[in-house]
């Protein structure tokens, strides 16, 4: 979206009598992209479902909060990874898992009937679960997004520097896993 | 990063037919009121200033009440001679004053019914 379409959406999101119409374009817009970033980080298609209505419903409600100081979609993204990572911890909390449990997300993967990639895809998505979550995050913007780094800096609020030491520790160790997996 | 690099970065998970269209419908009519929402929020400043302000004006109330039974005393302890007629004087103050406190503590009996918080003067 350009900057132009961008201010234009945002004043008719804050304009009372244009914000549903707005708000319509606005989630065909954005809810495929928004969903994938989700969806990677609980595994689940039902719980992204979920975690997405739960997103967008943020978003209706907090619109009049939106000062405009970062782009649209960096704020959605924001939203999105923090719905999607409070899913995880209440699921753990209500199965009394504990947050290194690996296995919890692993079984998450194996039970995924919407996951339909090959053997090697499979390996390579258990390996990412190993990893710990903001980890995983950043892995899966970098490698399968192509996300540049000062965009992730922004979403994630963590400085470039330590976003690129985090994701160069991530390869190091997937890379690993995989050469003693195979 | 070389075994990386040759992985397949095809996304290997999936979604239901049509999810993305069903999904934009049906999150538009989940939609919280925009009227209700704002019902909630919204609290006139008059709403949220007059218990403070009906407690403010009761404990005034009382000052003003004690200082003329006060301000009575005091003149008589000076020791001043009082003739007869400053002495009906004072007594008619009072006495006025007295109604008008009569008539305050009414007025705020009346307001504090209205905000809710009548059980302060029931006690």
């Amino acid at each position: 979206m350009s900057g132009f379409d961008e201010k234009i959406l945002i004043a008719n999101l804050q304009n009372k009598a244009t914000r549903r119409s707005a708000f319509e374009k606005l989630v065909q817009e954005y809810s495929e992209k928004l969903y994938w970033q989700i969806r990677k980080i609980v595994m689940n298609h039902d719980d992204a479902n979920d975690v997405l209505q739960n997103t967008f419903i943020k978003v209706w409600t907090n619109l009049e909060n939106f000062r405009g100081e970062s782009k649209l979609q960096t704020w959605f993204y924001k939203i999105a990874i923090n719905e999607a990572i409070s899913f995880l911890n209440k699921q753990r909390q209500h199965q009394n898992i504990p947050i290194d449990d690996d296995s919890f997300m692993q079984n998450k993967l194996e039970s995924d009937v919407y996951f339909d990639g090959d053997e090697a895809q499979k390996k390579l998505q258990q390996a990412v679960l190993t990893l710990p979550e903001k980890q995983r995050i950043v892995f899966n913007m970098k490698y399968f997004d192509e996300m540049k780094y000062e965009e992730m800096s922004e979403i994630l609020d963590t400085s470039v520097g330590a976003l690129k030491a985090s994701y160069h520790h991530a390869v190091k160790k997937i890379e690993d896993f995989l050469s003693t997996s195979n | 990063m070389s075994g990386l690099d040759e992985m397949n970065k095809k996304n290997p998970f999936n979604v239901p037919e049509n999810y993305f269209e069903k999904f934009n419908a049906e999150i538009m009519s989940r939609l919280p009121d925009e009227n209700n929402t704002e019902k909630r929020n919204v609290t006139p400043l008059w709403k949220k200033i007059l218990p403070i302000s009906a407690v403010a004006a009761a404990f005034v109330g009382v000052l003003v009440t004690v200082g003329f039974f006060n301000n009575k005393t005091i003149q008589k302890d000076k020791g001043f001679a009082e003739s007869e007629s400053s002495a009906n004087e004072t007594m008619m103050a009072t006495t006025s004053s007295a109604s008008e406190a009569d008539d305050f503590y009414l007025f705020l009996q009346d307001e504090a019914r209205n905000t809710s918080y009548y059980e302060t003067f029931a006690e």
